[in-house]
Parts: C-alpha cells; sequence; structure tokens
C-alpha cells in the first residue's frame, strides 16, 4: 500500500482528526486537532475530506513540520500553516506553499517548514490514513495511549498508509480565511461567582502571557493574580471542555485544550466561544492573549459567521499552477529547522492535575 | 439555593443539581441524562458527582428549550431511575501493593485491620468517571477514612493501584502522577479501547472490594491481562 514514511518528525507531531466526542462519561477526552479551521482546510484541499461525520485524519506537528517520504505509490498532500520543498528523486526542487497541494510521486521527500504563525500546522493525505477507529475516531490521546498511530506522537521510521490511489486533475490551492484578531471571545462561567469583582474586571483587562507551559492539554497563563472570593478555589468537579479557562489557588488562568480532563475540581472564571477556538488552540509561549465578554447571541453570530468564512474558504478551492521552482521559497529562513527545536512546547503531563 | 444552569461555553452547560455528591444524586443525573439523550443538537452528556454538563451544537441546538427541559426534568424528578450494575472487585492488600497503610494507619489512628474492614464493608457507588479515561471516584467512604492527598503526589502511581482520598475510593486504570493513598491492587482491566464500553465501571454502578490473597490475585492478574478471565465475571450477579 502506499505510505507516508516519517523521515523526521520534528518537535511532536501526532496524528488528530475531529476529535472522539461522545465518551466524556468514560473519562475519555476529545481530543483531535487543536486548530479545527486548520485540520479542516488541509483534509479538504487533499481531498480527504473532514466535514461531519467524515472524520479524516491528518499529521498535526508542533512548531516546525516532518520530513517524510512517498513510498509505494504516489500521495497527494496538503499542507495549512506551513509551508514546504519537495526533493525529487533526481535532486531537483519544487516549492510547496502553505494551503496548496502537491503530489508526491514515489520515493520523493517533503520537508516541511516552520509554523507560519502559531503553534500548529497540518498535513494531510489525499485518501487520509488507512489507521483504525478507536472509539469512534483516529485521534491520538498521548496519555491513555490509544488513536492515531499506536497511541503516541510520530517516529522517525513510522509508514502512514493511505489507502487507494493518488487522485488525477490538477493540484489544488485556497484562500484561507483571514486571520482574525481582537480579544478571545468568553461567556462568563460556569464559576464566575467565585472570583471578585476585582479579579472579574481584571480578567478581561488584562494582556495575558502565554507561559512556557504548553501543551494540548490546555495553556498556562501570566498576569495579575485572579483572587477568588470565600467560595474559594476548590469546587466539586464537574464537566469541562475545550476552551473553558479554570484559576486554581494560584490565581493564574489556564486555557483548556484538547486533550485536557473531562471533570475538574478548579473554578472556571469563562469558557472561550466555539468560533474563537481555533485561535486559542494556535498560542505559543510568550503570546498575548485578551479576553472579552459577550452574550450567547453574540456567540452564536460569530459561530455562523466562522462557519460561513470556512465554507467560503473551502469554496475558493481552485487548479493550483504556482508549484515549481519558487526560489524565494526554497532560501525562505521558515524551512531552517534547527532554532525551532530549543522552544519545542512541554507536551503531555506538564499540566497534569493529580486526582 | 436550587437546581441551577451554568454556562459552560456556547458548546455546553451544566445543570448542577442543589445536592451534596451521593449514590441518589448519581442515579438522578443518570436519570436526566438519559431523558436527553438523543435530543437534537445534543453531542454528550457527561454527569460528574452533582452535575450533568450537557454538550451541544452551537449551530444546531435549541439551547434555551435544552436548559429548560433539563430544569423542568430536575425539578419533575420522575425520570425513571437508571440502575447501575454491581461489581465485586478483587483487591489484594498485601503490603507490597498498599505502599500508604502505615500512613493511613498512623492518620487515622486506625490498625490495618480496622481500615481494611472500614474499607472491604462499604457499600461504594462510581459517583463519577474521570481524570483518566476509566477512573472510577467511588464513595461515600467512612468518615474514618476520610483523608486529603498526600503533601507532594506520586509521579508514577502503578496502574490498578486502588487509593483513597477526599472521601473517595479510586483505581487508577493507568500509570500516572497521583496524589492518592495507596492501599491495595486491583487486577481489573478498567479501560479498553477496543470494547463496546470502554470503561468498566459506569457512574452509578455499585461496588463492593473483595480482599484476595497474593496467590489469587496473580492468578486473577494473569488471568484478566491474557484475556481468559472475561471481567464481567465479577459483577456480583454473574456469581
Amino acid at each position: 500500500m502506499r505510505a507516508l514514511e516519517i523521515l523526521d518528525p520534528g518537535p511532536r507531531a501526532t496524528v488528530q482528526d475531529a476529535g472522539r466526542p461522545g465518551w466524556r462519561s468514560a473519562g475519555a477526552p476529545v481530543c483531535g486537532a487543536a486548530d479545527k479551521t486548520a485540520w479542516r482546510l488541509a483534509c479538504g484541499l487533499s481531498g480527504a475530506g473532514g466535514g461531519a461525520g467524515e472524520g479524516a485524519a491528518a499529521i498535526e506537528f508542533a512548531l516546525r513540520g516532518p520530513v517524510l517520504r512517498a513510498v509505494g505509490g504516489a500521495v497527494r498532500v496538503a499542507l495549512a500553516g506551513a509551508a514546504g520543498r519537495i526533493e525529487g528523486a533526481d535532486g531537483a526542487l519544487r516549492a510547496l506553499p502553505a494551503f496548496a497541494t502537491a503530489t508526491l510521486a514515489e520515493g520523493e521527500t517533503l520537508r516541511v517548514g516552520a509554523v507560519e504563525a502559531g503553534a500548529f500546522g497540518y498535513l494531510a493525505a489525499d485518501a487520509g490514513f488507512d489507521l483504525p477507529l478507536v472509539m469512534g475516531s483516529r485521534a491520538t490521546d498521548l496519555r491513555a495511549g490509544y488513536g492515531g498511530l499506536e497511541g503516541r506522537s510520530l517516529r522517525k521510521g513510522d509508514r502512514l498508509a493511505v489507502p487507494g490511489k493518488a487522485p488525477q486533475g490538477p493540484e489544488r490551492t485556497l484562500t484561507p480565511p483571514p486571520p482574525e484578531t481582537g480579544p478571545l471571545r468568553v461567556i462568563p462561567g460556569p464559576q464566575d461567582e467565585h472570583f471578585t469583582p476585582e479579579a472579574l474586571a481584571r480578567f478581561t483587562a488584562t494582556d495575558w502571557r502565554v507561559s512556557a507551559e504548553v501543551d494540548r492539554m490546555g495553556a498556562r497563563l501570566q498576569g495579575p493574580r485572579l483572587d477568588h472570593t470565600a467560595l474559594g478555589a476548590d469546587i466539586t468537579s464537574d464537566g469541562l471542555t475545550v476552551g473553558a479557562i479554570q484559576v486554581p489557588g494560584d490565581g493564574m488562568p489556564i486555557i483548556l485544550g484538547p486533550d485536557s480532563h473531562t471533570i475538574g475540581g478548579y473554578p472556571k472564571i469563562a469558557t472561550i466561544i466555539t468560533a474563537d477556538l481555533s485561535r486559542a488552540g494556535q498560542l505559543t509561549p510568550g503570546a498575548l492573549a485578551r479576553f472579552r465578554a459577550v452574550t450567547l447571541d453574540q456567540a452564536r453570530a460569530a459561530a455562523v459567521a466562522a462557519r460561513a468564512a470556512l465554507d467560503k474558504a473551502l469554496a475558493s478551492m481552485r487548479p493550483f499552477t504556482g508549484g515549481g521552482m519558487d526560489l524565494a521559497a526554497l532560501a525562505g529562513g521558515n524551512l531552517v529547522s534547527g532554532m525551532i527545536d530549543a522552544q519545542a512546547p512541554r507536551f503531555p503531563g506538564s499540566l497534569e492535575e493529580t486526582p | 439555593m436550587a437546581d441551577r444552569i451554568l454556562p459552560l461555553g456556547d458548546a455546553a452547560f451544566t445543570l448542577e443539581l442543589d445536592a451534596k455528591p451521593a449514590p441518589a444524586v448519581t442515579a438522578r443525573l443518570l436519570a436526566l441524562a438519559a431523558a436527553l439523550a438523543g435530543r437534537p443538537g445534543v453531542a454528550d452528556l457527561a454527569p460528574a458527582f452533582r452535575s450533568l454538563t450537557v454538550h451541544l451544537d452551537p449551530l444546531t441546538a435549541d439551547r434555551a428549550a435544552l436548559e429548560a427541559q433539563a430544569l423542568r426534568l430536575a425539578a419533575a424528578g420522575d425520570a425513571p431511575p437508571v440502575a447501575g450494575r454491581a461489581w465485586r472487585a478483587p483487591v489484594c492488600f498485601d503490603a507490597d501493593f498498599g505502599p500508604d497503610q502505615a500512613e493511613v494507619a498512623a492518620e487515622t489512628g486506625l490498625d490495618r485491620d480496622a481500615i481494611l474492614t472500614l474499607l472491604t464493608a462499604a457499600p461504594l457507588t462510581v459517583l463519577a468517571v474521570g481524570f483518566l479515561p476509566g477512573f472510577p471516584f467511588c464513595g461515600p467512604l467512612p468518615d474514618a477514612l476520610a483523608l486529603p492527598r498526600r503533601k507532594t503526589p506520586r509521579l508514577r502511581v502503578p496502574p490498578g493501584s486502588l487509593a483513597i482520598a477526599n472521601g473517595f475510593a479510586g483505581i487508577y486504570p493507568w500509570e500516572s502522577p497521583g496524589g492518592w493513598r495507596i492501599l491495595g491492587h486491583c487486577p481489573l482491566p478498567l479501560f479498553d479501547a477496543a470494547r463496546a464500553a470502554p470503561a468498566l465501571l459506569a457512574p452509578g454502578d455499585a461496588l463492593r472490594l473483595d480482599p484476595v490473597n497474593k496467590a489469587e490475585h496473580a492468578r486473577l492478574r494473569a488471568a484478566l491481562a491474557a484475556g481468559e478471565l472475561d471481567p464481567e465475571t465479577f459483577l456480583e450477579d454473574a456469581r
């Protein structure tokens, strides 16, 4: 069978898809792509799909992409959030920009560069990856050790099989949605009553600095302390979700990520709305984050707008004629990998709560 | 206080009952979850101790109607109760598996035998599953065994460890950091993603700890690990 063989996985690469909802009562986190928008665009471009129920899996890479080679046949790949360089068997180089596809002939190597903005980029293959569904999903759960490829991050020598044959027809590109700016929008609660009025005001008035403690479980922020009221910093554990912002006793907020626990005992001051989760999933150490409270009606309007922007981006798909030699891209600093590894985020465990 | 709805972003809300965690409260939550399951736009239902978190599709769900319905069902209290299953969990309390037995004895003022007698006589109910996939929070524990977590959590708690803290007993399905007091080892495979129901124990299940000696524990552990023994053999009504 055709496959992508990993020659170098980069700082951290896992297989992710739309995630594994429906199992929270069993304590299983949803996992899935940290940036669903970029993941969906990569899958749409490559032909792997990824719409509701399709569950296409892609490689999610942190900070810098993998180096991989097509074996056993040609594979069409698409990149979101990073560009790459293809080395042909004859030594010829081709550039693969972000949000475009290229077909790797058998034996050709793709070297993916640094993530252009944020923490994660995505690489999708034309027919997805031939990996078993675990509880309805191919998303990797690194802590529990299932899903994806053997429940772990990708290693040198791994082969991700791609079913079927490479598609015919022209390569494709699309125009991604314009980058969102402005504060991350939140719905206050569920435990905003655990915070003093000063803390609530401070929460939305502060430019929070993302600490070095960032992983798929969450991102710990640094800023002024958010004081709890007499209700305290412990609650009877209740349900968590991606984007919930919990504040333990030290007063520093933590944005929960896709691999976070399903229940937790710290008060949650607010929860990021669905429309802004992709952006929140891209926070890197040192970045600034600000929050703005919105109503449920505003959140709904934002969700509709975000969906329309995604649909518009997918509808902008068109033949890609810009391939071939691109000396600027080939010489681009974003393919220099050595400097990136030093800032690799810490991965599972750094935000682990102990029961 | 009253039952209330707490917003958890635009894609979930939590129904919090005006009640303290207890087996009867878990049974109410399960009945509510069963009544709400399958409603349009509901993506997942997660009960925990005294609350039920309803995850929904923000684009298609009629959130206001679901919230109103959840409150109405909670107030009516007439949803048919959902019965869990009853388990007899084999646990070996050999000192090798219970590194915190001495510490618990010192802090409770009870001797080891008294601790184990209290623990194994307690009718436990799974009040929530979480923290790790398949990790059961079981209670209530007798007050005499109510201890906080260890001051310094262990970096590695072995899988299968039976431990207590904060008035609960739990069993670690995976190796994990953890601060609970480890008293024994249970060989049951608590989570298997390949099973139709991956978590062996579900909220609402009843649990009794059944002490087994080291030889029996080793035999059960090997047979369960090899798949030669069905974990459902340990259902009370399977005896």
